[in-house]
């Protein structure tokens, strides 16, 4: 498998580098040039009326970066955020404007070169929300890594979607808890 | 010349814009009769470097256009001409025309403003009078046969003879007059002959000189002007007489005076394409001046120094030098803090900017309108963010027109009043405590409160059996939608105006008020903080979370007493603040936090003022007061409701910067939306 995908690499089919983290024992991967920085996860300043999956903001280096955990955005069960919990910076362009923000991940696992031909689209299953976070799936080493597409991570209009849900939910579900 | 001149673009464009600018405020200067020539020679000076520029760039008809009104100015100057009031508004319409065509250019649109045509016509009418008075130096005769032969032949193959010779240093100049011919080479068949007559001898020889002239032969049947583009650089400085085939050859050569032979009628186009909506005049870039760049520089070294000296004594610290370290970070702070306020500066512009299309309006709108108005601006230099500037320019705008549309009365009206007949119209800037005030002061009718108040009832602002105070009764005509005037007229009164005034400087942080005396006029003053970026702000405590209210907006603090609340129907809690209730916003539920406080008469309640309305809020606790540097949330993340941005306070947290209005707004949608339930279920 590595070979062949070293094949692949030599031949001078295009390929991407992608860094994997571990989450809920599942791989999952972004794009190694949308990610700015690696940070240990530190208490953050909660903004008010958010989905429970934006933890808040915080300052880096002077600017003001919102930090999502993906866990709860994926629906996973959450767990106590630990001294290995890491926060992947992810820096993309949205509407030709460059926007940072924090994920929230288990931990950091890997570097893989990917070329493009491996990767194959997620299968289509249930109700289609528009375009999908998930950007592909390819099998390194006999394992799934799921490839994210950090720009849809960072689809605003999905936070102000569920923001019109909660709207009209009469039960305020959204408790503090850090 | 291969060099991609497009990057060059928006500087010349930028130039232009100011350089308008200038022309506009010096026209105004001018007075029919007396010609000032300092005056008339900076509005040359601009028009002269636009036609340069625009030479430049390759956009001729532009440079035409503004070539015809620099003979003009040029006639003015020398005296052959005496400066009428037609001119005047000839030279305003020509930088209306300039400004609409600049737009135009910064679209990369080739069209050009349908008024260009008409304008150069009244040139040349102009122009043509001045060359057919007798008084005038003969080489002018010469020129006029010229330029009317040259109208009938510009279409016929035309056999061209130049005499070119360059002035010495025109290379120093980097000019170059292979390009100039190659330019020309393109326009038909050339014929270059060097004249290497007056080349010295080596010895003598400089060189970075020039000592060849030309004669050149050129068939082709372009028009005389044409031929002067390619020498527009290098004219000032040298010889050029070009002759055509079928003109009377003579030889007398014409310096500098060439310009006088352009009368050259051109069909051009008047696309009346208007402008795209790509609003191209919002620049990003900004002209500092030198000493701001020097004072951050000299801010900088001094911190450098600081840092320096603060590393060495952590190099080996002992305990005895602790006053030492005391020192260096109080020194340190002060280097931080001033160098804060020297960045600042740099975004900080004089008003002038703002006020600069002003007494340009004040004289088109007072004829038009048949009123005698004398405009009196003071501190024009006062310094405001650039942000700010831009978008205050608007609101400004609209203030001087309803002063001199509505405001200010006719003459005759004014005579009836005995006043006047000329009406004052002062705009003031000025500092007072932190904040930027602008005034804009008329002597003229006043508001008319009767027919305000009746409108408002009208439009269902106000409340009919409801006693409303002068001012309260002001406040109407910022409502939206808002307008007292019966007919429209295209100068002020389409019923969009003071709510959108109030809005953008609202939105600017800041706020207007007007203060009216019948029939003694009224005053619109804005109130500006000094910057977008940095405000003071009290801190509160809302559970264990900190948020930032703007100190702007607070009127008081005090803690409730039990039996102060009373509750109203709708669950409006309100309390009696000496003789107004004030209605209760408990900040934690808003905000969905948990609170500490078990009783309402725990927590303090924090008065504060938004839009005319007064609102309590209930914290935990006052925490600090400070300044706070603005950020905001939409750069990485989107716009919050209830917060209008955050801020890093001095733990390297980040403090949430709350946003009154908003909070009260979704309050209310909220209730609203409650009361529709209900009605929804009784129905």
């Amino acid at each position: 498998m590595e070979n062949s995908m070293q094949a692949d690499i030599d031949s001078g089919e295009q390929s991407t580098q992608f860094l994997t983290f571990i989450m809920a024992d599942e791989e999952y991967g972004v794009e190694i040039l949308d990610v700015q920085e690696i940070r240990g996860w530190e208490p953050c300043t909660e903004i008010p009326n958010m989905p429970q999956y934006v933890k808040g903001v915080i300052n880096l280096r002077g600017t003001i970066v919102p930090i999502v955990d993906l866990r709860q955005k994926f629906g996973l069960d959450n767990i106590e955020y630990s001294t290995t919990t890491v926060v992947i910076v992810v820096k993309v362009l949205v509407e030709d404007k460059s926007k940072v923000m924090g994920l929230v991940v288990d931990a950091v696992s890997d570097v893989h070169t990917i070329a493009h031909s491996d990767i194959n689209l997620p299968p289509q299953l249930g109700q289609d929300y528009g375009p999908s976070v998930i950007r592909g799936l390819v099998s390194i080493n006999n394992k799934m890594v799921v490839l994210l597409s950090s720009s849809l991570l960072l689809d605003l209009e999905q936070f102000q979607n569920i923001e019109k849900i909660k709207g009209h939910n009469t039960q305020p579900s959204i408790v503090a808890n850090d | 010349m291969e060099i991609d001149l497009k990057q060059f673009h928006q500087v010349f464009i930028e130039e232009c814009v100011e350089g308008l600018e200038v022309m506009e405020a010096e026209l105004l200067k001018l007075t029919p009769g007396a010609v000032d020539n300092e005056v008339i020679n900076t509005i040359f000076r601009v028009a002269h470097s636009i036609k340069g520029g625009a030479g430049t760039f390759g956009f001729n008809q532009l440079t035409e256009f503004t070539h015809v009104a620099e003979t003009l100015l040029d006639d003015l100057r020398a005296g052959t001409l005496v400066l009428i009031d037609k001119h005047i508004s000839l030279f305003l319409q020509t930088v209306d025309c300039l400004r609409e065509w600049i737009q135009l250019l910064a679209c990369d649109s080739e069209s050009i403003p349908d008024i260009a045509e008409d304008l150069k016509h009244q040139y040349n009418q102009l122009l043509q009078l001045d060359m057919n008075q007798p008084a005038l130096p003969n080489d002018h005769d010469i020129s006029v046969t010229g330029s009317t032969r040259l109208a009938t032949n510009v279409h016929d193959d035309g056999y061209w003879l130049i005499h070119f010779i360059p002035g010495q240093d025109i290379l120093k100049q980097g000019n170059e007059p292979r390009l100039i011919f190659a330019e020309l080479q393109e326009m038909g068949e050339l014929k270059v002959t060097p004249k290497i007559a007056e080349i010295p001898l080596w010895e003598v020889l400089l060189p970075e000189d020039i000592y060849v002239s030309w004669e050149l032969e050129l068939i082709s049947n372009i028009s005389e002007s044409q031929i002067k583009e390619a020498f527009e650089w290098v004219e000032d400085d040298s010889k050029i007489t070009i002759i055509h085939s079928n003109a009377v050859p003579n030889l007398k050569t014409e310096e500098g005076n060439t310009d006088r032979v352009l009368v050259v009628p051109e069909i051009t186009q008047a696309v009346s394409k208007k402008i795209t909506n790509k609003q191209s005049t919002d620049t990003n870039s900004i002209r500092v001046s030198i000493d701001k760049v020097d004072a951050l520089i000299n801010m900088v070294g001094e911190l450098v120094i600081t840092q320096a000296m603060l590393g060495e004594l952590g190099q080996d610290f002992s305990a005895d030098k602790l006053p030492e370290l005391k020192k260096g970070l109080i020194q340190l702070s002060q280097h931080t803090r001033e160098m804060q306020d020297s960045v600042m500066k740099i975004r900080m512009l004089p008003i002038q900017f703002s006020f600069n299309r002003i007494p340009r309006m004040v004289r088109d709108l007072s004829d038009k309108l048949g009123k005698n108005v004398l405009l009196r601006i003071k501190g024009e230099e006062t310094e405001l963010d650039k942000i700010m500037l831009e978008k205050l320019s608007d609101p400004l705008v609209h203030l001087v027109r309803n002063a001199l549309d509505h405001g200010i009365e006719t003459i005759e009206e004014r005579k009836l009043a005995g006043k006047s007949d000329v009406a004052c119209l002062d705009i003031t800037a000025f500092h007072q405590g932190g904040e930027i005030i602008i005034e804009i002061r008329d002597d003229g009718r006043g508001l008319n409160r009767a027919k305000i108040h009746a409108k408002a009832i009208e439009k269902g602002i106000a409340n009919q059996d409801q006693h409303y105070s002068n001012s309260q009764i002001d406040e109407f005509i910022f409502a939206p939608g808002f307008s007292t005037v019966d007919t429209i007229s295209d100068i002020s009164g389409r019923g969009v105006g003071m709510d959108v005034v109030k809005r953008n400087i609202e939105s600017l942080g800041g706020d207007i008020q007007v203060e009216s005396k019948d029939g003694e006029g009224s005053c619109f003053s804005i109130r500006l903080p000094l910057t977008l970026s940095i405000m003071d702000g009290q801190l509160i405590k809302i559970g264990n979370k900190t948020y930032i209210l703007p100190i702007m907006s607070i009127i008081e603090s005090l803690q409730l007493k039990d039996g102060m609340v009373t509750k109203l129907a709708d669950q409006t809690e309100v309390f009696k603040l000496r003789d107004e209730f004030i209605p209760i916003i408990r900040l934690y539920q808003v905000l969905n936090h948990d609170t500490n406080l078990e009783r309402i008469t725990d927590g303090l309640l924090v008065v504060v003022e938004s839009g005319s309305n007064k609102y309590g809020l209930l914290v935990d606790d006052l925490a600090a007061q400070q300044q706070v540097v603005i950020k905001n949330l939409e750069d990485n993340f989107m716009k919050v409701s209830c917060v209008s941005g955050a801020t890093i306070l001095g733990n390297g947290t980040v403090a949430l910067i709350l946003d009154i209005a908003d909070i009260v707004k979704r309050i209310t949608n909220e209730r609203r939306q409650k009361q529709g339930l209900r009605a929804h279920v009784a129905a």
